[in-house]
């Protein structure tokens, strides 16, 4: 059968999505069936799918899974990568808030509603932001409450009202928090002169509160009136909307300004970067250390799915901007610490998959990468190639020698450990994992740029580096 | 005299203030998948009075933004051409209730 079911997808009764042949399926119960015919016959399915808010699926017949209360199975429109709040620049979670609040909206005009408002449901494809869960919609009744407003509140606005008024790296609380920052906590973070937006005092600081001093009390009737429902929705939305952060021009958004680049040797890099993805003919590409994006932009235009991953989040959130005034469909930016990468998270570590576990790749592009990884990090040549060869099946890595500019900064005030940061052991510690293609010198610098497959069965490098006998 | 009289009238109008408290401590369950929240449950009824007003104000709103309604749909394109207002493409005003197929 070769089926697998997404470890992520168990909690709602409603169904679950499973991979079979690499596609990703998703099986929908009879007791969800109700809810299902009326997403699709009321014809807000079409809406949401025209507008390009909801992903497309098409009904398959055949029952392969054999379960007994199977009321359908369909194959969604496939997500080229499945990325996560918290690799998110404070732009994408914004307009990922707005396009579940978009949809609710409509779904309500429908006479439907969401049952759930999971940052985790929207993904970006094609340039914009989607929900993938096509059963995230229920059957509105009249004076229910919006039993998904705490969830919207701790995935969507505590965590762009802590990112605009504290600090936007805050958005590293999610990676510790899976349901959504803690309203409680969100409240601690945020500073007093939040107190005077409404949308913040109402939905966060008021609603942190009552979850604590209503925590055995429930109303016996349920008396949220429709008005109500369409006032909540769009009090979100002005509080989302108001809120705001703007990169200010930190070092890495002015890394190629400052660092003087010839303009020969960036355009000679880019010719040689462009060659290489055209004579490996990939079709997805990681760009490591992406920055605002020069790079990554050459493998997007040939048609590559291509992620930016940089760290800083000035980067991606710039790069996100750049992204979506152009439309760019095959790029997108994410915030990624290379040095700490994303971990599984969630019940059993396997609700959301660590970096690794959603590659390989065909390509990582690892420009000017390598001497932060050893001389700011002090990670080993051999570690990073073992790394890298989990990663891609194919690199195109730029070795930067330590008489560079840029590596001498990073020398400039500390001591030299690194003895083996050279070319001739940085191809020895890469030969053990991957096989050297082609490789250039980049116009009139000392920096190389190579080609490299990966070699079949790599060994760890823990197991290489550990002493025979202990 | 008098006190005998008030006697009925105090003892309906605890009753009244028993029945509504005792009907916060009744448990009314919601049809989802999701636990809502104890508390988030119950403040969202608490502030639906708040909401409906606001809602009501919106829709006031509209209503007279509409005497202008030229200037407002080239000011809705605007702000929908915004990149980053990524919420819905489709330009509608969702200030007014619709329709429901309910």
């Amino acid at each position: 059968m070769n089926n697998r079911l997404e470890p992520s997808s168990f909690r709602d009764p409603a169904g679950f999505v499973f991979i079979k042949n690499k596609l990703i399926f998703r099986y929908i119960s009879l007791s969800y069936s109700a809810n299902y015919e009326f997403l699709l016959r009321s014809g807000l399915y079409q809406k949401l799918v025209d507008r390009k808010l909801l992903i497309s699926h098409n009904e398959i017949n055949q029952n392969w899974m054999g379960y007994k209360d199977a009321f359908k199975i369909i194959l969604p429109e496939q997500i080229p990568f499945i990325s996560y709040p918290y690799e998110w620049s404070f732009g994408q979670l914004k307009a990922a808030a707005l396009t579940t609040l978009a949809i609710l909206k409509h779904s309500i005009e429908f006479g439907m509603i969401l049952r759930d408002a999971s940052a985790y449901n929207i993904q970006f494809s094609k340039g914009k932001p989607q929900l993938i869960d096509t059963t995230s919609f229920g059957v509105y009744r009249e004076g229910d409450p919006w039993t998904a407003y705490r969830q919207f509140c701790q995935h969507f606005l505590a965590p762009l009202a802590i990112m605009s008024y504290t600090d936007v790296r805050l958005n590293q609380l999610q990676r510790i928090y899976i349901d959504g920052i803690p309203l409680d906590l969100a409240s601690n973070l945020l500073p007093f002169r939040s107190k005077f937006n409404l949308s913040l005092l109402t939905h966060i600081w008021m609603h942190g509160w009552s979850e604590k001093h209503f925590v055995a009390t429930v109303p016996a009737k349920r008396n949220m009136s429709f008005k109500a429902l369409r006032g909540l929705v769009e009090h979100l939305e002005s509080g989302i909307r108001c809120l705001d952060w703007n990169p200010r021009g930190g070092m890495w958004a002015r890394y190629y300004e400052d660092n003087t680049y010839d303009t020969e040797d960036f355009e000679h890099k880019k010719r040689l970067v462009s060659t290489f993805l055209d004579d490996i003919k990939c079709r997805s590409v990681w760009d490591l250390g992406a920055n605002l994006g020069d790079f990554s932009r050459i493998a997007s235009s040939k048609g590559i799915q291509t992620i930016a991953w940089d760290a800083d989040h000035e980067c991606v959130e710039l790069n996100f901007r750049k992204v979506c005034e152009a439309s760019d469909p095959n790029l997108l930016p994410l915030l990624l610490d290379i040095t700490n990468p994303s971990p599984a998270i969630g019940w059993e570590n396997t609700e959301r998959a660590s970096l690794g576990e959603r590659g390989p790749v065909d390509t990582v592009l690892a420009l000017a990468l390598i001497h932060h990884l050893v001389i700011a990090n002090n990670v080993p040549l051999e570690r990073i190639a073992a790394y890298f060869a989990r990663l891609c099946n194919t690199l195109i890595i730029e070795f930067v020698p330590k008489n560079d500019p840029g590596a001498i900064k990073l020398l400039a005030v500390r001591e030299d450990v690194f003895q083996d940061y050279h070319l001739q052991s940085f191809e020895m510690n890469f030969e053990k994992y991957f096989r050297i293609l082609r490789k250039h010198v980049i116009g009139s610098s000392c920096r190389v740029l190579f080609l490299m497959s990966k070699l079949e069965m790599p060994s760890s490098p823990c197991e290489t580096m550990l002493p025979r006998k202990l | 005299m008098g006190s005998i009289r008030k006697a009925p009238a105090r003892i309906i109008f605890l009753s009244a203030i028993l029945t509504v408290v005792l009907s916060f401590f009744v448990v009314q369950r919601s049809y989802a998948y999701l636990d809502p929240g104890i508390g988030s449950y119950s403040f969202q009824i608490l502030i639906a009075g708040l909401m409906t007003f606001l809602f009501s104000i919106g829709v006031l709103k509209n209503k007279f933004m509409s005497l202008f309604r030229k200037d407002l749909s080239e000011t809705n394109e605007r702000e929908n051409s915004s990149p980053l207002e990524m919420g819905d493409d489709s330009g509608e005003s969702h200030g007014e209730v619709r329709g429901r197929n309910d």
